[in-house]
């Protein structure tokens, strides 16, 4: 919703995929391509983002979630904790791959 | 020390350059000077649950200006970026003007394309797809989707009419979402929701730790509270714990990058090592809190089949009733390493279950949470030595034990958003407990939230499946009695059948069982895991979708009717943050087009139905409850006649339009002159969205939610106030005898909450014994289930997440 703000959306115009440097050079990425993350539920496609305001460890891939042309939760899964029924969003297993 | 200077310095850079793009923002209006001719109103902030004072600029009937109101004390005038944007985020070019409807020839098609309608049009549609739906499958084939940003009136409007009067529990929040872990806990652990303490915790406290909260760019404003009190006191340390570095690592003096999930191996690791350093407050935990423990063999809430299953993802599904334990978590549980177990998960339906154990028992369950266990299982950058990481878990313990120290622990979704969300707060609950680091200034376990009233409304009103207002829960005949009292009901029109929760909800519609769906003040086809299943669902299944909402989202793509909303500053509201503070606004501005305001649009709706369509005998599957017929609810008209009631009277007269709510009247002197859009889209000589308030009132009163009179919360004087509100004050540190009038004259502190105040004695086995030791007055520190058993999250998952085969152990201190 925020993204109707032009100074808001301008700050950050869409979501990007995080990945550690050696991750991407490992599949022939570097920042500003656009890669594929799929698990077992879906894909989306996105820029890949090396640094910048977050920096993940190797292994880890991180894609934020407010942008509605990349829909990450086609890629997450629906677990949630049995007790309070709260989803798990933020983990799942996932594949990158040039897109 | 070189280091940190520099860290310092960057940390002033980063806040001044933060500063000045804030003040950048505004080609709105202005934010520091006054704006010509514009009248100003106080209010809260809609952007997350923080619960920010806005002064919000009018002129000509349009929002020209914002600024931060520096007499409110959650943000002193500050605002963040988006903050800045409470005027212009009401002015987007596709803001939702008129009721659209998917039509073909004239008529609702589910594959036509949407058309302006009417309202009255739009209601007729609802009306008959309801109705269809109902005959057919009883209350539990509809449902509602809220969300915190429903107000506190809407909300309490939704849960009446939905509760009242479908009789059904189909209503659930996106706040299911975002903090349904933390609300487990505080009810497991203190008997009643939300946190002891307050934002005020922060300028007290020497230690403050964020757990799977990145506050620089989520709760930003708390975020410059936390770095200005880090900046003034050389003392005071910032810990970060993240899977990730993020803005939040820039500022503090240490970030800890954990492998995602090992935070519950962490909790007991420094459990371990306060029991181990003899750092816990004998004398607060003999007194106010007992330990307890629960089953670990709980599966991860995903569905128990495979009839929806894609194919690749039966793997995963099938781990819902199965998994093999990894060597670490078969380490921490105590069981042969070599040889990890497959366990069935058997105690999915009874995953809250909690029995008591001895402190003896809690030592012996954290036992395996050694330095190098909890080490290995948790760091999260390979790059990182595993010594480095080491000196950093023993400081962090450091911290925590050290009695001199007063700690607060802030966490959001990183923590909540987990298999295992309700331990791993209960686990920072037993940290704090066991020191004594809880319910006084300075220390504080604090779950923050993203929705403005996530905790005024969704949890306090209680939008959620299996609650009802002030923390009562639908599956206690008490609290349906007092209920069905307050709203005036028949003994039993309430459903004692707890509904779906969101999730749920979506797997309902994929399973047909649920074929009416109204969406309101949420997007949740883009906000639920799992999404390519609800998207096809949405569309291809029998169900009609209503989204009310103020821009088309994707929730309006797939759905069948489209209703146009009045947004934030176009209605009157009230919202409660994350401290337990509750403040409110006027209407400044008139709604666009059609658009119009939420309980407008339930109050009108509920005049669509008459008592006899909805309060005969209603077929609710699996209802199983003391006093009712198996799988039904009774009718209940008879008892409707002898309280004076027509069958033939709607729902809008017996629960909205009552003496009491018409004794209401508008014009109110509270609104100075200012507009309701409810009043005149309804044509009413009374006031809504106070007889709602002042009603829901009625229910925390006297039960420890005490909360004040509308119009005390419309005083220029008054910048929110935080409950419970007693004798006109708010209470800032709740349990403390010195600060809060409702714990008893002869102890110093007493978890008072009511709920689940008496559980079963144990071992870390099991329960011994079924009779419940009644424990009142205490907090039950329970850290997550113990070391039999113990899981880990589901998924299969990873380039990125490894699994963290982590357990905890369960205690919980009360």
């Amino acid at each position: 919703m925020t993204r109707r703000v032009p100074e808001l959306h301008r700050a950050v115009p869409y979501a990007v995929i995080w990945l550690h440097p050696a991750d991407a050079k490992a599949r022939d990425l570097r920042d500003g391509d656009a890669a594929w993350v799929e698990s077992r539920r879906g894909r989306v496609r996105a820029i890949v983002r090396v640094g910048g305001r977050n920096r993940v460890p190797r292994g880890l891939v991180f894609v934020p979630w407010f942008d509605e042309n990349i829909l990450i939760n086609k890629v997450t899964l629906d677990a949630t904790c049995p007790i309070s029924k709260e989803t798990d969003f933020k983990k799942c297993a996932v594949r990158v791959a040039r897109a | 020390m070189s280091c940190e200077l520099s860290r310092r310095e960057f940390v002033i850079a980063s806040v001044a350059a933060a500063t000045a793009a804030a003040l950048r923002l505004p080609a709105y209006g202005e934010t520091t000077e006054p704006v010509e001719g514009a009248t100003w109103e106080k209010g809260v902030c809609r952007f997350c649950g923080v619960g920010c004072g806005v002064l919000i600029g009018v002129r000509d009937g349009r929002l020209v200006a914002v600024k931060g109101d520096p007499d409110n004390p959650v943000n002193r005038g500050l605002l963040c970026a988006k903050g800045y944007a409470n005027a212009e985020i009401h002015y987007g070019a596709d803001r939702l003007t008129k009721p659209l409807l998917r039509m073909e020839n004239g008529r609702w098609d589910p594959n036509g394309k949407f058309r302006p309608v009417a309202w009255e049009r739009a209601f007729a549609e609802m009306e008959r797809q309801f109705k269809k739906t109902y005959a057919e499958l009883g209350p539990t084939g509809i449902a509602i989707m809220g969300s915190g940003q429903y107000t506190i009136p809407e909300g309490y409007a939704a849960v009446k009419l939905l509760k009242a009067g479908w009789r059904s529990n189909n209503i659930d929040p996106n706040a299911r979402h975002c903090m349904a872990s933390a609300v487990a806990a505080f009810i497991q652990t203190f008997g009643i929701d939300e946190p002891a303490g307050c934002y005020d915790d922060i300028e007290l406290a020497d230690t403050i730790v964020t757990w799977g909260a990145n506050m620089a760019e989520m709760h930003p404003i708390l975020w410059s509270r936390v770095v200005a009190h880090r900046m003034a006191h050389e003392n005071v340390r910032v810990i970060n714990l993240t899977t990730y570095t993020n803005r939040t690592s820039d500022a503090a003096d240490v970030e800890i990058v954990i492998k995602p999930q090992s935070d519950l191996a962490i909790w007991n690791y420094i459990a371990r090592e306060i029991i181990r350093r003899d750092a816990v407050d004998r004398a607060f935990v003999e007194r106010h809190c007992v330990f307890a423990t629960g089953p670990t063999d709980i599966g991860y809430g995903m569905r128990g089949d495979l009839k929806r299953a894609f194919e690749d993802e039966r793997d995963t599904l099938e781990r819902e009733r199965r998994v093999r334990l990894t060597r670490e978590e078969a380490i921490a549980q105590r069981l042969d390493p070599d040889d990890p177990p497959v366990v069935e998960q058997k105690h999915r339906g009874s995953a809250g279950a909690h029995w008591m154990i001895t402190f003896e028992q809690l030592r012996e369950a954290l036992e395996p949470y050694t330095l190098e266990f909890v080490a290995e299982l948790a760091r999260g950058d390979a790059e990182e030595s595993l010594e480095d990481f080491k000196k950093k878990l023993e400081l962090l313990a450091d911290h925590y034990a050290d009695a001199a120290r007063k700690v607060v622990s802030f966490w959001t979704m990183g923590f909540n958003q987990h298999t295992r969300g309700t331990w791993v707060n209960e686990q920072a609950y037993m940290v704090h407990l066991l020191t004594g680091k809880y319910a006084r200034p300075g220390c504080n376990a604090f779950s923050l939230t993203g929705q403005p009233s996530a905790c005024g409304t969704a949890r306090e009103v209680g939008t959620f499946a299996h609650r009802l207002p002030a923390d009562m829960v639908v599956a206690n005949p008490k609290h349906r009695q007092r209920t069905e009292a307050v709203w005036r009901l028949p003994e039993k029109t309430l459903n004692p059948k707890v509904g779906s929760h969101i999730t749920k909800m979506m797997r309902d519609i994929e399973d047909g069982t649920i074929r009416w769906l109204w969406v309101q003040v949420t997007n949740p086809f883009q906000s639920t895991a799992n999404a390519n299943h609800w998207l096809h669902a949405a569309r291809e299944r029998d169900v009609f979708i209503v989204v009310s909402d103020v821009y088309p989202t994707l929730s309006c793509k797939v759905a069948d009717l489209i209703l146009p909303s009045a947004m934030h500053w176009e209605k009157w509201g009230l919202y409660g943050n994350t401290e337990r503070r509750t403040q409110a606004w006027r209407q400044v501005v008139d709604p666009p087009g059609e658009a119009r305001s939420d309980v407008w649009q339930i109050l009108e709706f509920s005049k669509r139905f008459r008592l006899r369509e909805v309060w005969g005998r209603q077929p609710v599957p699996g209802l199983e409850a003391p006093g009712f017929e198996s799988g039904v609810l009774p009718d209940v008209l008879e008892q409707a006649r002898a309280l004076g009631y027509d069958p033939d009277a709607t729902l809008y007269d017996v629960l909205f339009a009552t003496e009491a709510a018409r004794a209401h009247a508008w014009p109110d002197p509270v609104a100075r002159g200012r507009k309701n859009c409810t009043v005149e889209a309804a044509g009413l000589d009374w006031f809504p969205e106070k007889a709602l308030f002042q009603e829901y009132v009625q229910f925390g009163r006297g039960h420890h939610h005490d909360l004040a009179d509308f119009d005390v919360y419309f005083r220029d004087d008054v910048h929110g106030l935080r409950w419970p509100v007693i004798d006109g004050k708010e209470t800032r540190w709740r349990f403390n005898g010195e600060y809060d009038p409702l714990v008893s004259k002869d102890t110093p502190f007493e978890f008072y909450g009511p709920a689940l105040k008496a559980i079963p004695r144990g071992t870390l086995d099991g329960p011994t014994s079924p009779e419940k030791v009644p424990l009142p007055g205490k907090a039950r520190s329970s850290s997550g289930p113990t070391p039999r058993r113990r899981s880990r999250r589901t998924g299969n998952t990873t380039s990125g997440c490894a699994p963290a085969g982590c357990s905890s152990t369960g205690t919980a201190a009360r």
